[in-house]
């Protein structure tokens, strides 16, 4: 009976959900937003209603899914929890159509933060922390998170897992995986509550600090202001979420060695090594080419590595509008669209490790080239790596290139101009945010044809899902008995 | 020292008749009828027909008065168990056994280092073994040890001790030529001591007044660590082995890179050294997929190549013929000897080979082999060391014989106990090398004032006619 299951583990996702209403109804009610509290109340309340009308009545039945169902439970949990977030965001007023406040709902689940609306500062600041919600939701996992709070799912949670987390090699930190998941989940909140506190000394009120706590850990994108973190215009805000964005981008698995003082675990991860490289050299590269629009190096440190760890860790807040930029800090900023932050975070792209490892490879097929005789291996974090990686990268790559080009004749289709319709799809793939042009930063997607608005829902999902999890529904071998 | 030796193999009775010349009480024990006559042809020692893993028959030859066995038979299972038994009932005796089963194989040393608390104290060695002989790796230690000795033949190293003999000829223009020995101290304070002196084909024991010219060639003593040094001495440069291959990725193989092949400077360090030229070049070739691709994975800093190295074209093609340092270890020891006499008429500087015994250790020196290691007699040379561990005395002799290296201990009713060397010295005829002091592991080498004492072990050369006498003098007994 896989329809059961599925019921039933849909449900307790939704509850799950449905109970971070818990939140935003707060702040209505602390904000005087009474407007808006039905559109909370409502969904929260059916969500609660469904989870013990499914499973009271089969409480004995167990459990019980294969391979090819895991991935239906998890795509359909996204969609479904998309779709749910959707109804606030609806009902507040703020959004034209459904279908905008679908593409805010799917851009918060899936971390990307581009945004529909022209003016975020009129819509209610309930709803603007459910915004910030979704993303945090979406940056570790709604499904990791049920398996952290229930372990009812058992052993097939890894699975399930699986389905959702990013990167080519997915672990287990710890010997089992509901304990991984918590670990996780611990982690991720506990970051969160100390950049927020770290933003409430720095001057933002506590709803504000909380929002973009929640936004900047989940690599999300979402502001509460039109200008995004740029409205602050305060160094040590800039600063303090610059550093958390890069925080975020790290494989969460390195602070759990951390806290166990495993500091060979980091210092042999290479992803990690490559990653904060990479960081280093764009925010040089970046901040040299800004000087002279700047003025001066500070000041172009301030707004370019806020820039470079905003793309790189696909979170796409902005404090200037890089669109008046010189070229060639566009051209800095626009490779970042490519790379993305580390497997096992919380940002999209293509992950750092899986460029390290094609990287790896062309550095072995020179030395085949050099040494026709030669046999060479791929060692990742100083171990040596599984045999199949490669194919596995190169597959993944092939088809997350595949994807943008497919999107980004979707973005031409919509009229838009090349520029912006393959920076678009970089975005929309890699869960970034801004593209550039005409959605650039200062822009929005509210513009969009109702048909370019659903691909790229499509786009975003099949995205921060690491395309398998959405694409396998469309390959023919799946249907087949 | 009794010894008991359960089989009568190419192993046992190689072992035996070097115990029984070093004049051990040995029992050879095998239960085929065949092996144990032929083996009776040879030995002078007892020799019975038995199961070797029964407690009755090693009672019967004496285990109960055995310092050691040693289980040398053709099956693994046989030489642990039939240790583990005696060790139940017999704790303190010496037990080795040999295997062949790597999945077996513990390596004894280095696991006792690494548990120093459990190990060997007051609970029992693994298994009741003390040391566990695997042919594989004792070929290994060989071959390495003999890449670290600089790959030249003679050099002659001591058991527990980091000092050797190595043969060095004083080259013209060298700081040495015309020196008197006495003097030899102001010229250098690296620490050695000259054994014997070839001079126009003559060998002799050196004085203080001995003078070295060039084209003499020195027996000297040393740390291993000082050969380059020593060498700069003699006005000749060793050529630094630096690029080196390994043929064979088996498991010699593997031990063996895994010992030599540095581990990869990071960041700045490997700039340096790659611009310096002097990072080692380490390439492991074989022909078997399966074993490159494992190699690949484990020596990442090692360039592995699958391909005959008997191939010409490849060799010339990889730069092969260049390199400083053959190793051939592949388990053909044939095809090892060969290769390595060919790698070296392409131009390789050097070679090293394993070979399965030392009678085809002497043709693949003819073959133009520097250093041959026979797999058989490393393993004999693995156990007899663990026994002299024990207390067998330990003889080497130099230069064709002329010469003997001997080991003693001082008893208390010797005649030089609590003398100065300075005093009981009689140049030309015999020359205290080293010394180790009752109670300390390590050897030390001596000068004019070092004191003797009843305990310690004393290794001196003489010449070979009068080793006995010099050996009485120094311990004390009749013998």
């Amino acid at each position: 009976m896989f329809i059961i299951t599925l019921l039933k583990i849909t449900s307790i996702l939704l509850a799950i959900v449905g109970a971070t209403f818990a939140i935003p109804i707060a702040v209505a009610v602390y904000c005087g937003e009474f407007a808006v509290l039905p559109s909370f109340i409502i969904p929260m309340a059916v969500s609660f209603v469904m989870v013990i009308a499914v499973n009271l009545p089969t409480k004995k039945i167990k459990y019980n899914m294969n391979t090819r169902q895991t991935f239906l439970i998890v795509a359909l949990v996204w969609i479904i929890a998309s779709l749910m977030g959707s109804i606030p965001m609806y009902y507040c007023g703020a959004f034209d159509s459904y279908i905008d406040a679908l593409f805010e709902s799917v851009s918060g689940f899936t971390t990307t933060g581009s945004t529909v609306l022209s003016n975020v500062d009129v819509v209610p600041r309930s709803v603007n922390m459910w915004r910030c919600i979704t993303h945090w939701l979406g940056g570790m996992g709604i499904v990791t998170l049920t398996v952290a709070l229930l372990p009812l799912l058992g052993v097939g949670g890894f699975q399930l897992i699986k389905a959702e987390t990013t990167g080519p090699e997915k672990g287990k930190v710890t010997a089992r995986i509901t304990t991984t998941a918590k670990v996780l989940w611990i982690i991720y909140t506990g970051l969160t509550l100390i950049e927020t506190v770290a933003l409430k000394i720095a001057g933002m009120d506590f709803i504000d600090a909380l929002s973009h706590g929640f936004a900047t850990l989940g690599t999300g994108g979402f502001s509460t202001r039109s200008a995004s973190i740029g409205a602050y215009n305060s160094v040590a805000i800039d600063v303090i979420i610059t550093v958390f964005m890069f925080l975020a981008g790290i494989n969460f698995s390195l602070y759990f060695y951390l806290i166990n003082r495993d500091i060979k675990e980091i210092k042999d991860n290479s992803e990690f090594k490559f990653y904060v490289g990479i960081v280093v050299f764009f925010i040089l590269a970046v901040t040299i080419s800004l000087v002279k629009t700047y003025g001066s190096f500070a000041t172009a440190l301030r707004y370019g590595s806020f820039q470079v760890v905003s793309l790189i860790s696909t979170t796409g807040f902005a404090t200037a509008d890089f669109m008046d930029w010189p070229a060639t800090t566009q051209f800095w900023l626009f490779l970042l669209f490519f790379i993305g932050g580390s497997s096992g975070s919380t940002s999209g792209g293509v992950k750092v490790v899986r460029w390290v490892i094609l990287g790896k490879q062309v550095n072995n097929e020179t030395k085949k080239m050099l040494h026709p005789h030669g046999v060479f291996s791929i060692r990742l974090n100083n171990k040596v790596g599984r045999k199949d990686i490669v194919f596995n990268v190169a597959a993944f790559i092939s088809l997350y290139f595949i994807l943008v080009v497919i999107t980004t004749f979707v973005g031409c289709l919509g009229n838009l101009d090349l520029h912006s319709a393959f920076t678009g799809a970089l975005s929309m793939v890699g869960n970034v945010g801004p593209g550039f042009n005409l959605l650039g930063p200062s822009a929005n997607y509210g513009f969009l044809p109702v048909f370019v608005k659903l691909w790229y829902c499509f786009a975003m999902l099949a995205g921060r899902l690491e395309l398998y999890t959405m694409i396998i529904f469309f390959m023919p071998s799946y249907w087949k008995k | 020292m009794r010894i008991v030796i359960v089989g009568a193999g190419f192993t046992g009775v190689q072992l035996a008749k070097l115990l029984i010349n070093e004049k051990n009480q040995v029992a050879v024990i095998d239960n085929d009828e065949n092996i144990i006559r032929h083996a009776s042809n040879q030995l002078d020692c007892i020799v019975m027909c038995a199961d070797g893993n029964s407690l009755d028959t090693l009672e019967e030859v004496g285990i109960a008065k055995a310092d050691a066995l040693v289980c040398v038979t053709s099956s693994d299972e046989i030489n642990m168990i039939t240790c583990s038994l005696v060790d139940a009932v017999y704790p303190d005796i010496l037990k080795i056994a040999r295997v062949r089963n790597y999945a077996y194989y513990v390596n004894t040393a280095s696991a006792e280092k690494k548990h120093s608390n459990n190990f060997g104290g007051k609970r029992r060695p693994l298994y009741g073994i003390n040391y566990m002989i695997h042919p594989d790796v004792e070929a290994a230690d060989a071959i390495v040890q003999a890449v670290e000795n600089g790959a030249v033949g003679n050099v002659l190293s001591f058991d527990n001790s980091e000092y050797v003999i190595a043969r060095f000829t004083v080259e013209e223009g060298s700081v040495l030529d015309e020196t008197a020995l006495k003097d030899i101290r102001s010229k250098t304070d690296v620490k050695f001591l000259v054994c014997y002196v070839e001079q126009n084909g003559d060998t002799s024991l050196p004085s203080g007044g001995t003078l070295i010219n060039a084209g003499n060639t020195l027996g000297v003593l040393l740390s291993k660590d000082d050969i380059s040094k020593v060498l700069d001495l003699c006005g000749s440069k060793q050529k630094e082995i630096r690029k080196i291959a390994l043929i064979g990725a088996g498991r010699i193989g593997t031990i063996i890179a895994e010992k030599l092949i540095q581990p990869q400077k990071n960041g700045l360090g490997r700039l340096l050294s790659f611009a310096s030229k002097r990072s080692q070049d380490f390439v492991i070739i074989d022909t078997d997929d399966e074993l490159t691709k494992a190699a690949a994975e484990k020596f990442p800093e090692a360039r592995i190549l699958r391909a005959d190295a008997s191939d010409e074209a490849f060799l010339r093609e990889e730069g092969i013929v260049d390199f400083d340092l053959a190793i051939c270890a592949t388990h053909n020891h044939e095809m090892n000897m060969v290769l390595a006499a060919y790698l070296e008429s392409l131009g390789v500087g050097q070679s090293i080979s394993l070979v399965s015994s030392a009678a085809f250790g002497e043709i693949a020196t003819k073959l133009g082999i520097d250093v041959p290691v026979p797999l058989r007699d490393a393993v004999v040379d693995s156990i007899m060391s663990h026994l002299r561990g024990k207390s067998v005395k330990e003889i080497h002799t130099v230069t064709n014989g002329e010469l003997e290296v001997v080991e003693c201990e001082i008893t208390s009713n010797s005649k030089v106990n609590g003398k100065a060397l300075r005093e009981i010295s009689n140049p030309g005829t015999f020359l205290v090398l080293m010394i180790k002091k009752s109670g300390i592991d390590t050897y030390q080498i001596v000068d004019g004032n070092t004191k003797i004492y009843a305990g310690d072990h004393v290794v001196l050369i003489t010449e070979a006619a009068n080793s006995k006498k010099i050996l009485s003098h120094f311990s004390g007994s009749n013998e």
